[in-house]
């Protein structure tokens, strides 16, 4: 017989649908403030032509403070995995962003440093799968 | 390491998720727990003592333990 108990709110679940809700909607917004300054931000001039530019950041923050929040909140296992995910991402970004800036100064072609968020954002993602699958 | 949360669970004929929802733990946690994969905290290992109502070494044998069946 299949024993009951009241509903219950499981903290990690409720921690990655926080996350998950968060990155969406700051995510979105990114990419808005993106498209906008890239548009509408291109007729601008000086001072504000910046504070444009720069606004994304503003959102790239609450996606930094929702990974943190995730972190902080999850269970002991998928924070390890998270952290160890971020440390090889670390690692990986690093070596690939330092490698390149020495072919750059060899003469390589020169890139934007978009690439290096890519790079690392990608490197994340791609570790925290391949760390989750070793666990079955 | 070895552990009997696989057969407690059947015995109260839990899911994963339902056992990862008493002890308040992703599904993926309980996976790689009964798995072996993974080494529970002492605080974690408690949760599982107290919602199956036996000491945590009838739920966790130590590493390097002897392969008899635990208690």
């Amino acid at each position: 017989m299949k024993q009951t108990s009241p509903p219950l709110v499981n903290p990690t679940v409720a921690a990655g649908r926080r996350y998950l809700l968060r990155f969406g909607i700051a995510m979105a917004a990114a990419m808005l403030l993106i498209v906008l300054g890239a548009t509408w931000g291109a007729g601008l001039h000086g001072l504000a032509s910046y504070l444009v530019a720069v606004a994304p950041i503003v959102p790239l923050g609450v996606i930094l403070y929702a990974a943190i929040a995730y972190v902080r909140d999850t269970d002991e296992l998928q924070r390890l995995r998270t952290l160890e995910a971020i440390g090889i991402a670390f690692a990986i970004s690093t070596l690939v962003v330092v490698g390149y800036a020495l072919l750059e100064d060899a003469g390589a072609p020169r890139i934007s440093a978009w690439w290096a968020w890519v790079l690392l954002m990608g490197s994340w993602g791609v570790a925290g799968i391949v760390r989750g699958r070793c666990d079955g | 390491m070895r552990n009997r949360l696989k057969v407690l669970r059947a015995e109260r004929d839990w899911s994963q998720a339902d056992l990862a929802d008493r002890v308040g733990v992703a599904r993926q946690t309980i996976v790689a727990l009964e798995a072996g994969k993974y080494l529970p905290s002492l605080a974690l290992a408690y949760k599982f003592s107290a919602l199956f109502g036996r000491p945590v070494e009838a739920i966790f044998e130590p590493p390097g333990a002897p392969d008899a069946e635990p208690a």
